[in-house]
């Protein structure tokens, strides 16, 4: 009777356990597989080289080029959004006409595909017919320098990425109680004592779910890059999911990129961990 | 000089509601004034526009003396305990009770001697490193009072302070606040809809009812003295009865005719007023408290006897006292009489009525007759 039971319920768990086998858990052990060969250009797996290929990408300073990049770009692409949905999400905290109308503004980006984005800055970037040079009155050439192209890509996602951002920390802020703003203001504090003392740390643990969803965001922007830049100009942009992209499906080495999505997996694991580590003693609720 | 001076404030609101109507009041310095009446009277929104979390329409508003209608919340220099005590969540106590001198910028050390006196005061000195979410209801309030108080503050605004917590500590912490209010002497604005309380710590009691002011006096003076109907259903616990009837000279007896229960012979002091009034002929309400019903005649009175036969619907005991309760005329009366009073639920039992003690209510303006100026002789 208890056996047939739990047949029942493993009956119930089948088809979400074979979508996640499917998609998730066969991928990523054919990628931890793959990593430790050689391929054809099939992308099969032809000849065992152990540890080779992660020998191989320590070795290249292309790969390690593409970590920093990767570094420069997550760092960048957080701080800005994050600042971007909090400055929104705080603007929008109170009632006022025309509340709708920014709300919906703030929250648009979540909705824009990555890609049409990217179409959409390049035209504004364009260093002839683009609007930013032409409000601005310059004539840079913002995605062709390898100066600017970092940033662009960078700005671009950062603001993809801040609607969702500003739809967190909006919940977040109206899970804080309204009447210990009234009680600071007649203790006297000031707008900014509110903020620094109230609202921060009322926002702290939706602050920490925020940067952790981010950080794992940006580690693996794609669509941008590929439209703007192509990781270039050189590889200034040659984010470490391009490069993979690139080394899978231009070069057909299959076994390179496995061994370099296994490591930027690991960067991505030991990140998480480490933040939650530290939000066990950081983050009071 | 008086502290605060109301003069004429006025709420409404944008679409044309009137939260409060031209609410006059002088509060006097160390006085402690207690705002009651049954909820959406108005009461809260008052405290809030003396404490500027509110726009106050019309009207003028004086702390000192300075006019303040237009003055931030922190240049009032005021302090306020909120119903649901507004604790800092992110904060341990400590830092709740010192907010309001570090956003002052206080020096540190001012800053602990005063918290450390505080919490000694309010016996929260082994908690001031807990958060508020590890306390108990009466440690927060304690907490919220704490940092009110810490600033020393001109005025002490209390928005139903002890509504949150249970009746047994509610009791308590009321007495505590009255001692606070003894020993620090500033003035204090009490807000609640507990008439209890309000009658036993205010100095001065304003009743509210739909944004007007009823009637601002000493607690004794309203129970005794109610300018209307609605003050005097208001303040006391069980509340007053009211009997309506026709006041008519029967065969050259003052009488008044209720419905089912006969005639009832009018005492003179009363009869006096009645007519000097015109009232003669008209119907009125009388009222009558619960312990102004007898068990037994009050003895030989000149003043006139009533009784009335009722029937006992139910019988609460709550120790010294019992409160009966009866239907007359199908509206609901209740009688406090001894706790060793043998009638029980069902009885038919004859109660007399202390004539001294009734008032009478005009039915149109439900101002209280006997109070009208000039009448007392």
């Amino acid at each position: 009777m208890k056996k047939l039971k739990n047949t029942g319920a493993y009956a119930y768990l089948l088809p979400s356990f074979l979508i996640f086998g499917i998609f998730l858990f066969y991928p990523f052990f054919k990628t931890l597989y793959l990593s430790l060969f050689k391929t054809n250009k099939m992308g099969q797996a032809k000849l065992f080289v152990g540890l080779g290929n992660y020998k191989e990408l320590l070795q290249s300073s292309s790969f390690w080029n593409s970590l920093a990049v990767t570094l420069i770009f997550v760092v960048i692409v957080v701080a800005v959004s994050m600042i971007l949905g909090l400055t929104t999400a705080v603007l929008c905290n109170k009632t006022f006409p025309g509340i709708r109308f920014f709300s919906t503004a703030y929250a648009l980006p979540m909705a824009i595909a990555s890609s049409s984005a990217a179409m959409i800055f390049k035209i504004m970037l364009h260093p002839s017919v683009g609007i930013i040079n032409k409000i601005f009155h310059l004539d840079i050439n913002w995605v062709s320098d390898p100066k600017y192209a970092l940033i662009c890509v960078a700005v671009l996602t950062a603001w993809l990425n801040s609607g969702i951002n500003f739809l967190y920390f909006s919940a977040g802020l109206s899970n804080i109680d309204e009447t210990i703003y009234e009680r600071a203001s007649v203790d006297g504090a000031s707008s900014f004592q509110k903020f620094y003392r109230l609202t921060l740390p009322g926002l702290a643990p939706m602050m920490f779910y925020t940067l952790v969803v981010n950080i794992i965001q940006a580690f693996q922007s794609f669509g941008q890059v590929k439209i703007l830049t192509q990781g270039g100009p050189g590889e200034s942009t040659n984010l470490i999911v391009y490069s993979i992209y690139r080394d899978a499906f231009f070069n057909y080495r299959f076994g390179s990129a496995a061994a370099q999505s296994v490591v930027l997996f690991l960067i991505v694991l030991v990140l998480t961990l480490v933040m939650f580590k530290i939000e066990k003693k950081g983050v009071k609720y | 000089m008086s502290e605060i001076i109301l003069r004429d404030i006025c709420k409404s609101y944008e679409n044309g509601f009137q939260a409060v109507k031209n609410f006059n009041l002088e509060i006097e310095k160390g006085e402690l004034i207690v705002f009651v009446g049954p909820s959406g009277c108005g009461k809260s929104t008052t405290l809030r526009m003396i404490a500027g979390l509110e726009d106050i329409s019309d009207g003028e508003l004086w702390i000192g003396d300075k006019l303040v209608n237009y003055l931030e919340p922190k240049e009032r220099d005021l302090a306020m305990v909120f119903q649901s005590y507004a604790l800092y969540p992110q904060m341990n106590i400590y830092d709740n009770i010192a907010f309001s001198l570090q956003v002052r910028k206080v020096p540190k050390k001012e800053i602990d001697k005063r918290v450390h006196h505080v919490a000694e005061l309010l016996g929260l000195e082994n908690l001031l490193r807990q958060r508020p979410k590890n306390l108990s209801g009466g440690q927060r309030q304690r907490v919220a009072i704490g940092n009110a108080i810490i600033r020393e503050p001109k005025v002490l605004l209390m928005d139903e302070p002890l509504s949150n917590l249970d009746a047994k500590l509610r009791t308590q912490m009321r007495v505590e606040l009255a001692n606070i209010h003894k020993a620090l002497g500033n003035t204090i604005i009490y807000v609640t809809h507990d008439q209890t309380e309000a009658m036993t710590l205010g100095d001065r009691i304003v009743v509210m009812n739909q944004g007007v002011v009823q009637q601002a006096d000493a607690p004794q003076n309203l129970y005794d003295y109610p300018v209307n109907r609605f003050v005097a259903g208001f303040i006391g616990s069980p509340s007053m009865n009211f009997i309506k009837g026709l006041v008519i000279e029967k065969v050259g007896i003052p009488t008044f005719c209720t419905e089912n229960d006969g005639d009832i012979p009018i005492p003179d002091f009363l009869w006096k007023i009645l007519k000097r009034q015109g009232y003669v002929g008209r119907n009125i309400e009388l009222g009558i408290r619960p312990e102004h019903f007898l068990e037994r005649p009050a003895g030989a009175d000149t003043r006139g006897e009533w009784k009335m036969e009722v029937t006992v619907t139910a019988r609460e005991l709550l120790g010294a006292e019992v409160i009966l309760h009866f239907n007359h005329n199908g509206q609901d009366c209740c009688a406090k009489v001894s706790g060793d009073s043998l009638i029980d639920k069902g009885d038919k039992v004859t109660l007399w009525i202390d004539m001294a003690y009734i008032s009478a209510f005009d039915l149109e303006t439900q101002e209280n007759i006997t109070l009208r100026k000039g009448v007392f002789s």
